[in-house]
């Protein structure tokens, strides 16, 4: 019989994450968007910014989570995942 | 702001996240023919789907569809595939690729399309309290109407063969293959198209994510621009995922085979003009 790991606790806490992220971002990107002042220029950075890493933080948590929780198989393949998307990430910046 | 734009990526957006698809494949050549430069195109279709992709990730969460050992297990093998098929790009011709990609859509969608009726049924045993991912397992409970339906992704072997392939296909074309991914999940690994299509959008953002990192990186993101895609993005992915939340799993799965259709039908319509 499997555990059943429970979809709250910390998945709580990256859905509660992934709403402020979600609307700090629209608020950031909407600046970004009308404004083509610094300031707008500022706020449509920090935007994207927030839509780059949120996916990858989201990634990390549940490799923190599964690691203390003991599922160890699925931490190591988390922990695969971020390695190969930046060292893609780094391989394609590289070749430019 | 580009009206334009905005318009185009909440309506990309929403496909993309109703379906699992991503809809960067719809965005990108939508955007050319409306006078954005292709150079210009591609970051910002991987901006559409990072930002639907965080749009959708609170209802799928809240709503317990997304199961992220699934996500995490398949994107390592489709990612591994696409950093291959990013490094050899350029080994395959543009049009050839384009062909491959519109017939894997067609396929994809027929699959899907053929099949009738509810394939996982609640399990009247199951409660509450039995939702949510096995741990060390790529199986689960999730809450349909008053039931919980339990799955478990089979065919592993062939899944991951497809999956491989669906990553080095996107990395050779430079998409996030979130439309091949969906069908895979729901029709080779028979997991429940809702849980397929909201895995795969969590899935899709994380690949975005990373083709972001490195746009930005060679300057190559319009910061303006980029922010108005992410504004439409943003409403589109809540919609689309509100949407998605809405339909049985037939009407789902028929929805994510006629966008497949378009899928292949804009990818013919690509490479009969290459």
């Amino acid at each position: 019989v499997s555990v059943v790991d429970r979809t709250d606790g910390s998945l709580g806490t990256i859905g509660r994450l992934s709403h402020i992220a979600s609307w700090a971002a629209f608020l950031a990107a909407f600046i970004g968007a009308i404004s083509d002042s610094g300031v707008g220029r500022v706020c449509a950075t920090v935007a994207l910014t927030l839509i780059a890493v949120a996916p990858l933080a989201r990634v990390a948590l549940l490799v923190t989570r599964w690691r203390r929780i003991g599922d160890l198989v699925f931490c190591a393949l988390g922990a695969g995942l971020l390695t190969v998307v930046g060292a893609g990430a780094l391989i394609a910046a590289m070749r430019g | 702001m580009n009206w334009a734009e905005f318009a185009l990526s909440l309506l990309t957006a929403c496909v993309g996240s109703l379906g699992g698809l991503g809809g960067a494949i719809l965005l990108v050549p939508l955007l050319v023919i409306t006078g954005t430069p292709p150079r210009s195109a591609a970051p910002l279709g991987l901006v559409s789907v990072a930002s639907g992709s965080l749009a959708a990730a609170e209802r799928h969460l809240r709503e317990q569809t997304v199961n992220h050992r699934l996500g995490v297990a398949t994107e390592l093998i489709a990612s591994t595939g696409a950093v291959v098929g990013a490094i050899a790009s350029g080994l395959a011709g543009d049009r050839l690729l384009t062909v491959v990609l519109a017939a894997v859509a067609l396929a994809a969608a027929l699959l899907g399309g053929r099949r009738k009726g509810i394939r996982n049924l609640p399990d009247p045993r199951l409660g509450p309290e039995d939702i949510g991912e096995h741990v060390g397992t790529l199986a689960g409970v999730y809450p349909l109407g008053d039931g919980y339906v339990p799955y478990r992704a089979e065919r592993l072997a062939v899944a991951s063969t497809l999956f491989a392939s669906a990553g080095l296909l996107a990395g050779l074309a430079g998409a996030s293959g979130g439309f091949i991914k969906t069908p895979t999940t729901s029709e080779v690994m028979k997991v429940p198209v809702r849980v397929a299509a909201a895995t795969t959008t969590f899935t899709v953002g994380v690949t975005a994510a990373a083709g972001l990192l490195v746009y930005a990186l060679q300057g190559r993101v319009d910061a303006r621009a980029a922010a108005t895609v992410c504004c439409g993005s943003l409403i589109g992915g809540r919609l689309g995922a509100s949407i998605q939340s809405r339909l049985s799993p037939v009407g789902v799965r028929r929805v994510v085979s006629v966008l497949l259709v378009v899928v292949a039908v804009a990818l013919t319509a690509k490479a009969v003009k290459q």
